[in-house]
């Protein structure tokens, strides 16, 4: 008990308030204890762990390495010294520092070898590293340790696709939604009303629905699978977020399209979008892309956004469009988003005027952007993707990091630049400039994690070599 | 009787007398007749010197007939003569209220106004009197000081011209009217017209000090400097001790790099002539040339104090931060999307050059001008003309921003075109654009304010901002006299305020809404030129030109407080200046902090 301890009482409360999710309150109690944490291990790792929920991740990292080396001196029991390095390594994962991640996750696992979390965090930080090898050993190590557990199976699956390997991909892939945290594809409500199955790909005599599930740019990406599963049923369903009916709209084999759970009417199978293509059988060489483009801007649409970008931009101009970041809630943002300041060479190649297609919260970076070439930040009239087709239509090409605006562009056969961390999603492999799924995009990758200076200066260069075949890829 | 507790207003009268009066207890007109003995006496007592006892009836006086224009007129005379500005202007605004119509007390309240530096004041005072009485030659004279000063010299021109042929037919041409249609035109860079009209003044009245004055600023802006100093050693010989021949000199010496002697001159002053906020600012800047930071900036400290002394006002920061929010809260994406926007009218388009004021617009001006394709327009009043008219031109009874939304109402839809056709017109009377040029640039300091109007009205208007460390626009504000921006300039806390202020509703803008629009560090036009300007002249879809990296020999005449910087060839001095007032500028490094990492500075 800390009854006679004030700082060790103090510290449980923090701790409770922390695992509460009362995260503020936490940070208020720490800061009220002052420079006493600084002689408690624990007290520095809890800080740590604040800062991380706060999203400091900095500050997190230094608090935590504090705390570790002060551990190594005063002592700390195993079980939390282990905890400690294993978070440590996640935050510096996340601070883009995959060596310090690997070196404080082998701390981890030197304590608790047989913890299959500390062998999970160990493996996320080698595949950020690209050391596949060490990756894939510490996933099957965790696998064999808890076998139901579904991260270990889900990162393996990722780790295999990225490798090009879809046909071992896929089955530790489709563990995704047994993630904690990740809501169900269909609500339980939906499906308990119903005597309905899951679809494994086979012929249906009768509707089947289709769940867009994942972010937009996945829907944009598998709905070339559409057509597909049409084919294979009676009837074809889609739900989807309202946002996505631009995109759905352009495969008339979709019967209906359903974006409220309750205006759902009867279907005999389902399945969620991003399964098709394990469920088609995909390998990586067997990509679908002949229906490309499968994507195109309205008419009207299109003839009305070209008029505003000769208002925006002057004739003589190369129009080039420019995302920078995603979305901040996608739990891989921290390494696939850069920040409007680290393009900075984009901003000097001359003769281009960048048009901003950037949404949300990093829209506001450009009013501190001080670019030689002008910027448009077209975001704040973008009310929908068939506004973003109508866009990209009238541009030159789109320079993008990992986001639906890459799917989008690619999906529409539009010369698409995709600036990607050097760890990339799977579905961009580990290396090479070309991606089967979409043959406009050329793909351009970090050589250190995190660094995004030369990748903005390659393309810089790219795109003043262009500049006499502006239609050129 | 005595008077206890005059009223705030300064006028030596009882409040109740005074600005606590009901207006509605306004006697009728004449009903003081019977008092005419006892305010002759005063005008008597007044001329002759005795101001005690001028004073004394005419509290005697106005405590019978408080409305009384003849003895307010006669008060209002003795304040301005003592210097008592702000309650001669509030006694000149009782006889107007009453009467409009007295055609005297409208050219006193605009004489008294334009003394103040109240240039709306007496715009409204002026044009009431060119109303009351269009063939007075008075009215139209101060409505073309009135309409000069406020940046409006071309109409201000018309009305010289006016009030010049309305005296011709009383039997010749006023000197005074003279020298101010000289200093007009030497503001429109009409040197060679302006130089002409001052040799007339002269010959008409060959001793008048201001003049002279004007004229050697005239030559001094045209950089003909030995020329200056001719005149001023005019001006000297007429005047051996005035101080304002003595700044003038100390100011051509400055140019002349005689930086020392220059000082000299200021030092040697008399002390009440040295203090003044004219001569201390001077003498901070001449300071800051010869590297003596602090020296400079207990100058300028002293050069603001005394002008806040004098003048009473300071900066408006509950106005300033009220137009901010309400400008924020209207121009958001939601609204924007659904708001229209003007379509393009044929002929010259302008340019717009923003930035706060220091922070490079004038040398991007002369930049750019040097271009065949543009013409120079200078600091336009317009767009703060735009959004004043908006609610009158859309029939609104909200004030600017929120009239906007009656541009949803269906008979108001072409508003914007109104607006549009209002600036253009203004423009082309002006005639600043020459043939074959396709733009003009208007550089009206703080017009950034209204990049949400703007872009409604022309949205295919380029529109260049200037950004530049902060600590050296607020340090070069503090070290000038400027009354743009709510008189921020007044004081270096109020003029980091203003600029904080600015810089957030910008970055709103830059946030919120699409806009052609290029940003341009100051220090990139210094450190990387040939580049940046053709960036610029790309962005406005013009091809490079030569003549546009020598600003300094662009021949047109720049008035602003900027002139003398830009008819040198580009320097380094004014980059990071701030460094050597680091610590006198700690007290509104807090209030900068959050613009200078926006922007992408350090300190």
């Amino acid at each position: 008990m800390s009854g006679d301890d004030p700082v060790a009482a103090a510290l449980e409360a923090a701790s409770a308030a922390e695992q509460a999710g009362r995260i503020d309150a936490a940070a208020g109690i720490l800061a009220g204890l002052g420079a006493a944490i600084e002689a408690r291990p624990a007290g520095l790792h809890l800080a740590g762990v604040v800062a991380a929920r706060q999203g400091d991740y900095a500050a997190a990292a230094t608090l935590m390495d504090r705390a570790a080396r002060l551990a190594e001196r005063r002592g700390m029991d195993p079980a939390g010294l282990a905890l400690l390095h294993r978070n440590r390594s996640e935050v510096h994962r996340r601070r883009l520092q995959p060596r310090a991640a690997i070196a404080a996750g082998r701390a981890a696992l030197a304590l608790a070898p047989d913890d299959p979390a500390v062998l999970n965090n160990l493996a996320l930080a080698h595949f950020d590293a690209l050391e596949i090898d060490a990756a894939l050993d510490c996933y099957d190590r965790a696998i064999a340790l808890a076998p139901d557990d579904p991260a270990p199976h889900f990162g393996r699956g990722e780790v295999l696709l990225s490798l090009g390997d879809y046909a071992r991909g896929w089955p530790g892939y489709g563990w995704r939604f047994r993630l904690p945290g990740v809501p169900a594809p269909v609500p339980a409500a939906v499906l308990a009303q119903r005597r309905v199955r899951r679809w494994q790909g086979r012929k249906l005599a009768g509707t089947l629905l289709l769940v867009a599930d994942q972010g937009f740019g996945d829907v944009v990406q598998f709905a070339r699978y559409l057509p597909w599963a049409a084919a294979r049923a009676t009837r074809l369903v889609v739900a989807a977020s309202a946002e996505m009916l631009p995109v759905l709209a352009a495969f008339p084999q979709v019967a209906e399209i359903v974006t409220d759970w309750d205006r759902l009417g009867e279907f005999a199978a389902w399945a969620v979008l991003s399964d098709l293509p394990a469920l088609a059988g995909t390998l990586a060489g067997t990509i679908p892309a002949e229906m490309l483009p499968y994507l195109a801007a309205g008419h009207e649409d299109g003839m009305r956004w070209r008029a505003r970008l000769d208002e925006l931009c002057a004739p003589g101009l190369r129009r080039v469009g420019l995302v920078w970041a995603g979305r901040a809630s996608h739990p891989f943002d921290f390494a696939r988003s850069a920040s409007l300041a680290a393009l900075g060479a984009l901003g000097q190649v001359a003769g281009v005027a960048w048009v901003a297609l950037q949404l949300g919260g990093p829209e506001a970076q450009v009013a501190g952007q001080s670019w030689r070439a002008p910027l448009v930040n077209l975001g704040p009239e973008i009310e929908s993707y068939a506004d973003t087709m109508a866009i990209i239509a009238g541009l030159e090409r789109v320079v993008t990091v990992d986001t639906s605006v890459a799917h989008v562009a690619g999906a529409m056969g539009r010369p698409c630049w995709l600036m990607l961390p050097r760890r990339a999603d799977w579905r961009w492999g580990l290396r090479g400039a070309d991606t089967p799924w979409y043959p406009a995009l050329r793909l351009f990758r970090q050589r250190r994690l995190g660094d995004w200076g030369p990748v903005a200066a390659e393309i810089a260069a790219a795109l003043e070599a262009t500049a006499a075949t502006p239609a050129a890829r | 009787m005595e008077v206890t507790a005059g009223c705030a207003c300064g006028s030596l009268l009882r409040p109740l007398r005074c600005c606590a009066m009901d207006p509605a207890g306004a006697s009728p007109p004449g009903s003081a007749a019977m008092l005419a003995p006892q305010i002759r006496a005063a005008e008597e007592a007044r001329q002759g010197g005795d101001d005690a006892r001028a004073l004394a009836i005419l509290q005697e006086v106005l405590e019978l007939a408080p409305w009384s224009p003849a003895a307010l007129s006669v008060l209002a005379r003795l304040h301005r003569d003592a210097g008592r500005l702000g309650a001669a202007a509030t006694l000149l605004a009782r006889i107007v209220a009453v009467d409009p119509a007295n055609h005297a007390a409208q050219c006193e309240a605009a004489r008294t106004a334009l003394d103040r530096g109240d240039i709306a004041g007496a715009l409204t005072h002026a044009r009431n009197a060119v109303r009351g009485d269009p063939l007075s030659a008075d009215a139209h004279h101060l409505l073309g000081v009135a309409l000069t000063e406020a940046n409006r010299p071309v109409p201000g021109e018309h009305h010289y011209r006016r009030a010049l042929a309305l005296a011709a037919g009383l039997g010749g041409r006023p000197a005074l009217v003279l020298a101010n249609l000289a200093w007009n035109l030497k503001q429109q860079g009409r040197i060679t017209e302006s130089r002409a009209l001052y040799a007339e003044a002269r010959a008409a009245a060959p001793a008048v000090l201001t003049t002279l004055l004007g004229e050697a600023r005239m030559e001094e802006a045209a950089g003909n400097l030995d020329r200056a100093a001719a005149v001023l050693d005019e001006a000297a010989a007429l005047a051996p001790r005035a101080a304002a021949v003595t700044l003038a000199q100390a100011v051509v010496a400055a140019r002349r790099g005689a930086r020392d002697q220059a000082l000299a001159m200021l030092d040697g002053m008399a002390q009440d002539d040295a203090a003044a906020p004219a001569v201390l600012m001077e003498k901070g800047r001449l300071l800051d040339r010869m590297d003596r930071p602090q020296d400079a900036f207990a100058a300028w400290t002293a050069g603001k104090q005394r002008l806040r002394d004098l003048t009473g006002q300071e900066y408006e920061a509950a106005a300033a931060e009220d137009e901010a929010a309400r400008l924020r809260g209207f121009f958001t994406p939601p609204r924007r999307r659904l708001l229209p926007r003007a379509q393009p009218a044929a002929g010259p388009q302008p340019v717009f050059i923003l930035g706060f004021p220091r922070s490079g617009t004038t040398l991007v001006e002369q930049t750019l001008s040097a271009h065949p394709a543009i013409a120079a327009g200078d600091e336009l009043p317009l767009v703060g003309d735009l959004a004043a008219m908006v609610p009158r031109v859309l029939s609104s009874p909200l004030p600017y921003p929120a009239a906007l939304a009656d541009l949803w109402m269906g008979d108001e839809a072409d508003g914007l075109e109104t607006l549009r056709d209002h600036y253009l017109r203004r423009v082309r009377s002006m005639g600043i654009v020459g043939p074959g040029q396709a733009w003009f640039t208007d550089k009206m300091p703080l017009n950034e304010w209204h990049m949400g109007l703007i872009g409604m009205v022309f949205p295919a208007s380029p529109m260049i901002l200037l950004v530049r460390h902060p600590l050296d626009v607020v340090l070069s504000v503090f070290g000038n006299e400027l009354t743009h921006g709510f008189r921020c300039a007044f004081a270096l806390e109020s003029a980091a305020r203003h600029f904080a202020l600015t810089a957030e509703l910008v970055a709103h803008y830059r946030a919120s809404l699409a806009l052609r629009l290029l940003a341009v560090r100051y220090e990139d036009l210094i450190d990387a030129q040939e580049p940046t300007v053709r960036a610029m002249l790309a962005f406005l879809g013009l091809p490079f030109d030569l003549a546009c990296l020598a600003p300094h020999a662009n021949t047109r005449a720049a008035r602003t407080a900027s002139y003398a910087q830009v008819t040198e060839p580009l320097y380094r001095r004014s980059r990071y200046r701030y460094h050597a007032y680091r610590d006198l500028l700690a007290p509104v490094i807090p209030i900068l902090a959050p613009a200078i990492a926006r922007l992408g500075y350090t300190i």
